[in-house]
């Protein structure tokens, strides 16, 4: 059976710094910066390692520009674009933060669920190289059937909350989960359906008896 | 005296208020070469960082005016509008989105809701980092200044990959509490 430890650390502080450093995976970079969007905890951390990161492009190495008198007069042919009020769009309201809303290019409420589990909807928005990234719908109180993961999965909560071995988690936390978690995630039943968007870098590989019956019905 | 950085702010002040072209040769010259080495660091090729870089480069003279000195060092707002760029680019190569959406130009993300002076940041991040085991600062400065990934950090080091990866993950964490300590926190 799997193991059941509590890290140290989930990992998050190190996946912010890649997030500031920009070197997350497209899904991975709306994740945290809908994290950012929904959570403060974070806010302070990240900008500070920004400042770090800024610093350093001030001292940093060279690479030289090809062509720099052109590409002056290029950007001085150019004029200068005067500030302008913003214009605020109406926005549908939707649930889901902008940075999510961006990446997958609509919102909550232009997404065709599909039943993957009694009581759990999915939508997948890709399956590949970058990795598995869906929307889950829980109902509250509902279980994810037990699962562990070939590489790690990373789970923001956008809207209600879950628990799973290694803690609770509401809206705005990011749950991350290696492949030695072999965990079950329960939405809170609270009468909040849970709503969450994943990452996971690997296919998961579902574990258990129900899993197994599941599986096949994953891949199509 | 002035810091650099407030000269920095200062140049951006004046291409913002007069359009002044030196002032913004001297940016060029200084950021161009240093945007488009932190790009291919990234891994991106050298047309394109050269393209991103010029396109950073376009926003400062167009956008001078959205820049707050309060709020970042000039260093930073160019280092996130090429970050942001970049990241913007490879999502429209995926979905093939034409929208030509500048918001990633202009910083909407949340800050804290209280903003400290951006000198502080780094003067803060900079004593976290001396707080850290030298272990584990040579490799938060592999992995986060110098862009190496963790097997390159292996190789490079002759440490064990599950020794890397595990270090890494502590010594953010640490930062993290470090900085938490020193009155920085998220919540506020």
């Amino acid at each position: 059976m799997s193991k059941i430890v509590k890290p140290e650390t989930s990992g998050i502080e190190e996946m912010l710094a890649a997030y500031v450093a920009g070197r997350l995976s497209a899904p991975l970079n709306a994740l945290f910066a809908a994290h950012l969007e929904l959570s403060p905890v974070n806010r302070h951390y990240v900008r500070a390692l920004e400042a770090a990161a800024g610093a350093a492009l001030v001292d940093g190495p060279l690479a030289p520009i090809t062509r720099r008198d052109a590409k002056l007069a290029a950007i001085f042919a150019l004029d200068a674009v005067p500030a302008r009020p913003r214009v605020v769009m109406p926005e549908t309201p939707d649930l889901l933060p902008r940075a999510l809303k961006r990446f997958l290019g609509r919102g909550l409420n232009d997404i065709s669920w599909k039943r993957a589990l009694p009581g759990v909807k999915e939508y997948k928005i890709m399956e590949g190289e970058q990795g598995d990234v869906s929307l889950f719908w829980i109902g509250a109180g509902k279980k994810m059937p037990t699962h562990t993961h070939e590489g790690s999965e990373v789970t923001l909560v956008i809207q209600g909350g879950f628990t799973d071995v290694i803690g609770h988690y509401g809206v705005g936390d990011v749950a991350i989960a290696d492949q030695d978690v072999d965990h079950r995630p329960v939405a809170d039943d609270d009468g909040e359906d849970c709503i969450c968007f994943a990452v996971a870098d690997a296919p998961l590989v579902l574990t258990g008896a129900f899993g197994r019956w599941v599986e096949p019905f994953r891949k199509h | 005296m002035a810091t650099d950085k407030d000269m920095f702010a200062d140049l951006v002040a004046s291409v913002a208020l007069h359009r002044d072209r030196d002032a913004f040769e001297r940016l060029f010259d200084h950021f161009g070469p240093r945007i488009n080495a932190f790009l291919m660091r990234l891994g991106t090729d050298s047309g394109m960082a050269e393209e991103i870089t010029q396109e950073v480069m376009v926003t400062l003279w167009r956008k001078a005016e959205l820049f707050d000195r309060n709020k970042s060092s000039v260093g930073t707002w160019l280092f996130r509008i090429a970050r942001n760029r970049r990241i913007d680019l490879a999502r429209r190569d995926r979905f093939d989105d034409s929208d030509d959406d500048t918001s990633s130009i202009v910083d909407e993300s949340p800050g804290p809701d209280q903003i400290l002076d951006a000198g502080r940041y780094e003067a803060i991040v900079q004593s976290a980092m001396t707080r850290l085991p030298d272990e584990q600062l040579s490799l938060v400065r592999l992995a986060f200044f110098d862009g190496l990934s963790h097997s390159q950090i292996a190789d490079e080091t002759g440490l064990p990959l599950g020794t890397v990866k595990s270090r890494i993950r502590l010594a953010f964490a640490r930062m993290k509490r470090v900085l938490e300590e020193r009155g920085i926190s998220g919540e506020i």
